[in-house]
């Protein structure tokens, strides 16, 4: 029998790829100004540009596959991704005239929860605070070479930080109903 | 007309390289972990005899 977090990774890589060469451009991106509500659902399927594509792809891979490794509940990583994904909604809120396109937060909120999951052999007093500290490496990194061009990727890292926090909170819910 | 500010939701290599080497020290407990259960068995399987 295959398993059910494969089979939900391939079917949003699926959707992802589809996306990506059927509808090229923004329209089902998701903006704060002049939305349309059908964006909602699909913001996360749009992809701007390849590199965009594959790292979404291969972080969505490499967590499925931790999971899956880990005998995960797959209620809780679908839950961990899809609240991860929509907590980018609320955020948006507060940054006038943007445009979100992406799941990386979903995938985030997957990974956060799968850690957790992972405890007994890998602490999270480690992998939390180093996933955070990739997260933000990034804007550390424009920090260091270029300035103000680190303010566009920090903004990324916040919905990211949201993401991985959000996926969090749901794996400490799921560990205490059961 | 607003200039829009387009924010890429990319997991990044950074958020790549966590899940990997996650995913390969997991790997790498269970093998161990697998071992040991064998040669716990091997063991009770000889004192048996």
């Amino acid at each position: 029998m295959v398993n059910q977090i494969a089979l939900f990774a391939a079917a949003i890589a699926v959707i992802n790829v589809a996306v990506f060469f059927a509808i090229p451009g923004d329209s089902l991106a998701l903006r704060s100004v002049g939305y349309d509500p059908l964006t909602l659902l699909t913001f996360e399927f749009v992809h701007f540009g390849l590199s965009h594509l594959l790292e979404n792809l291969l972080g969505l891979l490499f967590t499925a596959a931790l999971a899956i490794e880990l005998d995960m509940d797959v209620r809780t990583f679908i839950l961990a991704y899809f609240v991860g994904v929509f907590i980018a909604v609320p955020l948006l809120i507060s940054f006038p005239a943007a445009t979100i396109a992406g799941n990386s937060t979903g995938i985030f909120g997957a990974l956060a929860a799968t850690l957790a999951r992972a405890k007994p052999m890998l602490p999270t007093r480690i992998t939390y605070p180093a996933a955070i500290l990739f997260i933000f490496s990034l804007t550390s990194y424009g920090l260091l070479t270029c300035g103000n061009c680190a303010l566009s990727t920090f903004r990324a890292d916040l919905f990211h930080f949201a993401g991985f926090v959000t996926g969090a909170a749901v794996s400490f819910t799921s560990v205490r109903r059961h | 007309m607003t200039d829009t500010v387009i924010i890429l939701l990319e997991f990044g290599l950074g958020g790549a390289v966590i899940s990997l080497i996650s995913l390969l020290y997991v790997r790498r407990e269970k093998a161990k972990l697998r071992r040991s259960v064998l040669r716990y068995e091997k063991i009770k399987r000889e004192l048996g005899e």
